[in-house]
């Protein structure tokens, strides 16, 4: 009797264990389903709520000082992007929004910053050369000029050597 | 950013000073119907508006979710699963899809509270059109806004962008009267972006106005043992 008994108790059992074994995996999916919708639409929102040239800007103009303002000040979602969400995907899409937003302030502050630095450098390499300039020989063909460097109403050409700023020849 | 500051102004002005000489509460059911790129979503469920400026939702479709609106503190709670978040704010939070129904209270949508000036106007027929510019401070951050009333009923609102361009047009419709205060039951909203522009269409149905609110939104408090996520914003 109890052997009887003990056969359709496992069978039960096995079947019991199938079916939640089978259902596990489909909720997982669905969980990660939600997240992952919520993580693409956080991230999408992002994209279009950033001010890109508001931080280039900045960038430019306060440097690394921007850096820091893009790492620390993040804006939050609009609230009622998160009316009628499931819980997950509330929590999901906060997070992932936040730390979206953050990745492109630094990316577009550095990129102001790298473009205000380029601005920099060029303009520094220009000045240093342009001192260089003054104090070398300007060799025309003729070698005409023979001087250490063209006066300050002279221009230095490669094949004329000095001629004066308003056109005429200084040789 | 354009569109959060006017509708904080608009909030944080409108909200205490004319409300409360008018409206004492409301409660309302509403259906949005918004469209987005690929995203396409319809939510149903209630509005209870008190004119201390507390302000809760009651969300019935597609979950079961509750927002109250507080002074500094956004509360989403889920009742079915005994827990939810508490968003810390620095401003007052306020559900935006609101503000365009509240919004017909004024007869010139309470522009001129937030620094609008009258600008142009015409009258044709029963249809009368205004044209207002921003305030000076804020005329690099907001445009032009463009009102038309037929009829005394708010039908059509245009905001455009500092640069001119236009950033959202609404068109309302289905309207009712309380008082001597027309309001709208249909709102359809176009917002304009620079990749993909969003359509909203927000059904309000079953309005009821100073009516003695249910006890569980007059005193919500959170269950002691719900598992509340708090998160500053």
């Amino acid at each position: 009797m109890v052997k009887k008994l003990k056969r359709p108790i496992a069978q039960c059992i096995t079947v019991i264990v199938l079916i939640t074994s089978s259902q596990l995996p489909s909720q997982e999916t669905k969980d990660t389903g939600i997240v992952a919708r919520a993580v693409a639409d956080a991230e999408a929102d992002a994209e279009k709520d950033i001010n890109r040239i508001t931080w280039l800007g900045c960038g430019c103009i306060f440097t690394v000082y921007t850096l820091g303002a893009a790492y620390l000040i993040v804006p939050s979602p609009k609230q009622e992007r998160l009316m009628g969400k499931s819980y997950d995907y509330v929590w999901a899409y906060t997070q992932a929004y936040k730390s979206r937003r953050r990745a492109l302030q630094l990316r577009y502050a550095l990129i102001g910053t790298g473009i205000s630095s380029v601005i920099v450098i060029t303009a520094l390499v220009i000045v240093v050369s342009k001192e260089g300039k003054d104090g070398e020989c300007c060799t025309g063909p003729d070698l005409s000029c023979g001087l250490e460097g063209c006066g300050s109403s002279e221009s230095c050409g490669s094949s004329d050597g000095c001629s004066f700023l308003d056109g005429s020849s200084g040789n | 950013m354009r569109d959060f500051i006017f509708i904080l102004i608009f909030f944080v002005t409108f909200n205490d000073v004319i409300y409360a000489r008018i409206l004492k509460s409301i409660q309302i059911d509403f259906e949005k119907h918004s469209r987005e790129k690929d995203r396409q979503e319809i939510i149903k469920g209630t509005v209870y508006f008190q004119a201390s400026g507390k302000i809760v939702v009651f969300v019935r479709e597609p979950v079961n979710q509750w927002m109250i609106y507080r002074k500094d503190e956004l509360i989403i709670y889920y009742p079915v699963e005994k827990r939810g978040f508490c968003f810390t704010t620095r401003f007052p939070p306020y559900p935006s899809f609101f503000q365009a129904f509240l919004g017909a209270v004024k007869e010139d949508y309470g522009l001129t509270d937030i620094g609008y000036t009258l600008s142009n106007h015409e009258i044709n027929a029963d249809t009368l059109t205004t044209w207002w510019n921003p305030p000076k401070r804020l005329s690099k951050q907001l445009g032009n806004f463009i009102l038309v009333y037929v009829s005394n009923k708010i039908t059509y609102a245009e905001s455009r962008k500092s640069d001119g361009s236009i950033s959202s047009k609404s068109f309302y419709d289905n309207h009712i009267t309380h008082g001597v205060n027309y309001f709208p039951l249909k709102i359809s909203t176009v917002r304009y972006a620079e990749a993909d522009s969003s359509l909203e269409n927000i059904f309000y149905n079953n309005p009821q106005f100073n009516i003695n609110l249910p006890d569980i939104v007059k005193n919500f408090k959170l269950p002691s043992d719900a598992e509340i996520k708090k998160i500053k914003w």
